[in-house]
């Protein structure tokens, strides 16, 4: 049947075509994933171990992995290099690796609710809005909390705000049901302003004398992590990763638009009520600890579909990883560009994103490939 | 599969845009939805995909009403090919389609051989396995179209809904398209902006103006020329197509001046 149709068909280069091949048009795909899953993993074990190792003092990988070695089997080792490596630098690293992780899944997730790709925690103001709420606690008396309590008190008050602002973002950029580029921009662009001026005058009302915390909120940064930072954010990535993964077929068929999804059996309304959740949730996660690192939910899921092609199965582990190992690398570069001053790590990814997103931006703009 | 549209009412931002739509499309059958621009088609196809809950009203399918239905239930027995269906990112053909199974898996389950042959198969029904390993984006927008309806078929549901498919189409691909969807044995509700496609392929004609149900029945029957000026304000000719035979629908500006005669017809394209 297909054979007597095909003469009919305009491009009239139909069954006379070479067919491509078998493993699709993605430099990445079927096995092929699984060998970049396990490059990222050790590209992420060597940009770790290079993070533990380089820094104000650099010390021979021997004697990290000995002090490594030491806390995870038991054994001696000296205090001071105890201190630099385990207490300081190992969190530190891991702290990066989980911010990369959870910011570009977030990515992932708000670039799937709005079916566009320019989508990203700080564009959309939902990073803003997690560190207003993460500066709320201290100044309603939420110190008065101690240990897990506090952590769980500013990562849930990030949570609400950052909900907020992606849900008002989400609602405002909406024309006739559907989002444009221009608006979803303009709009986050917006509410991000609001936030962080409500951040910065919570703040002043706090500690006047203080710039340090005003820059943190706007910069963002890994230093001075401590193990305690690290339990939360990675609990509550692995969780919205495993459901994300659950849902990947679902998320692939809403980028098809709303009545196509709807029409292929996902419940596209629970399912993005679940992606603002989960975005906001993400993002509050990894705000509350690191502050504002901007863009990466932009960069890195745009890298990660350049490589494996659209299909969320297989985005989303490749951008967590991705993610991780970028941002390990990018406060590597942050300890040792300026030495022995510490840049904070937002300069650099907001340094790199926003010429990408202008990039971006334009290509959509002429190209109109993925007009949304 | 049996589709029923029982009094249907559809509203958007509390204005009433379908009142009260009785429709009903028998198995195997090819039922077209026709009407000027904003009379309700889209809003009525949506109250089927389960975009639009209709405000009145029930829309049965195969006896069961649709909106009672589990989602996935009810797609393993509605298709559908929305007007604005583009698969987004960076999707070969064969991924796209993959998408049509969405409602045949659970969360966990791998791609098995029955999903496998389900996507060959609608990909080669639609003449589009050669294009299988490539960027949807890369495809041409007659080629596009048909990966789409590949993604509705894989979907492997007796009814098929379609909105306008043959838009933004050149004359070649709207009728590879259109013999394609008739071709395939399914139960068919197809919004047709073209009232001699309509006539051509459908069984069934209904008729929508103002979101209510202007005339409905065999082409033959409802296409009438002063049926069609009195809806669509254009003055309609019907007769047999010259070529195939089939009920064909000529339509001219309701202030046209008479037939031009052949000889001046033979200039005008002489000089052109």
């Amino acid at each position: 049947m297909a054979d007597t149709l095909i003469p009919g068909s305009p491009s009239g280069r139909a069954s006379d075509r070479p067919a491509t091949r078998p493993s699709g048009p993605h430099l990445v795909s079927g096995a092929g994933t699984g060998v970049l899953l396990a490059a990222l993993g050790a590209a992420l074990v060597a940009a770790m171990a290079a993070g533990v190792s380089i820094g104000s003092v650099n010390l021979p990988p021997g004697k990290v992995w000995g002090v490594v070695w030491a806390h995870l089997y038991g054994g001696d080792s000296d205090p001071l290099l105890d201190q630099v490596v385990w207490q300081i630098r190992t969190p530190r690293v891991l702290l990066a690796a989980l911010a990369g992780a959870g910011l570009s899944v977030a990515g992932v997730a708000l670039q799937a609710l709005v079916r566009n790709p320019l989508a990203d925690p700080y564009v959309l103001g939902v990073s803003s809005g997690a560190s207003l709420g993460a500066v709320l606690v201290p100044a309603l008396g939420g110190t008065a909390l101690g240990g897990v309590t506090r952590a769980l008190g500013v990562t849930g008050a990030a949570f609400g705000t950052a909900l907020l602002s992606a849900l008002v973002v989400y609602v405002l950029a909406q024309r006739a049901g559907r989002l444009l580029d221009s608006w979803l921009v303009l709009t986050g662009v917006a509410i991000g302003y609001l936030c962080t001026a409500a951040t910065t005058f919570v703040q002043l009302q706090l500690e006047p004398t203080e710039l340090q915390g005003m820059m943190f909120w706007l910069m963002g940064s890994v230093a001075g992590a401590a193990w305690d930072d690290l339990g939360l954010p990675a609990a509550l990535i692995a969780a919205c990763l495993a459901y994300l993964m659950l849902q990947a077929r679902p998320l692939n068929a809403l980028l098809a638009g709303e009545d196509a999804a709807t029409g292929a059996g996902v419940p596209v309304a629970a399912l993005r009520v679940s992606l603002l959740l989960v975005g906001s949730l993400l993002t509050a996660a990894v705000v509350s600890v690191v502050g504002g690192v901007g863009f990466l939910g932009l960069m890195v899921p745009h890298m990660t579909r350049f490589v494996v092609g659209g299909d969320h199965r297989r985005v989303l582990p490749v951008a967590l990883l991705g993610g991780a190992v970028f941002l390990v690398l990018v406060d590597l570069a942050a300890r040792i560009a300026d030495r022995p001053n510490e840049l904070p790590v937002g300069l650099f990814t907001t340094g790199l994103g926003v010429p990408f997103f202008l990039w971006l931006l334009r290509r959509r703009a002429t190209g109109g490939r993925h007009a949304a | 599969m049996r589709l029923d549209l029982n009094g249907v009412s559809a509203r958007i931002d509390g204005r009433p845009i379908v009142t009260d739509v009785h429709l009903s499309a028998g198995p195997g059958e090819f039922v077209a939805l026709v009407g000027p621009n904003g009379s309700g088609k889209s809003t009525l196809l949506r109250t089927v995909y389960r975009s639009l809950r209709p405000s009145g009203g029930v829309v049965h399918l195969g006896g069961e009403d649709l909106w009672r239905m589990r989602p996935r239930h009810a797609a393993r027995r509605r298709a559908v090919l929305p007007q604005h269906g583009d698969a987004g990112g960076e999707f070969s053909v064969a991924e796209a389609v993959a998408v049509g199974r969405t409602a045949h898996k659970r969360p966990l389950d791998r791609e098995n051989a029955a999903d496998r042959a389900a996507v060959t198969t609608a990909l080669e029904r639609v003449g589009m396995a050669w294009a299988a390993g490539r960027l949807l984006s890369t495809l041409s927008g007659g080629e596009r179209q048909r990966v789409l309806l590949a993604r509705a078929l894989a979907q492997e549901a007796p009814l098929l809904v379609l909105d306008e498919p043959t838009n933004h189409l050149d004359a070649g691909a709207q009728f590879t398209l259109l013999e394609l969807i008739r071709s395939l044995g399914l139960t068919l509700l197809a919004a047709l902006h073209d009232l001699d496609h309509a006539a051509s392929y459908a069984d069934r004609i209904v008729v929508l103006r103002d979101g209510r149900v202007a005339g409905h029945g065999p082409p033959g029957e409802v296409l009438t020329p002063a049926f069609i000026e009195d809806v669509f304000g254009v003055r309609a000719h019907i007769g047999p197509h010259p070529i195939t035979g089939r009920p064909h629908v000529a339509l001219a500006p309701p202030t046209s001046p008479g037939p031009v005669s052949a000889t001046a017809l033979e200039a005008d394209t002489a000089t052109s």
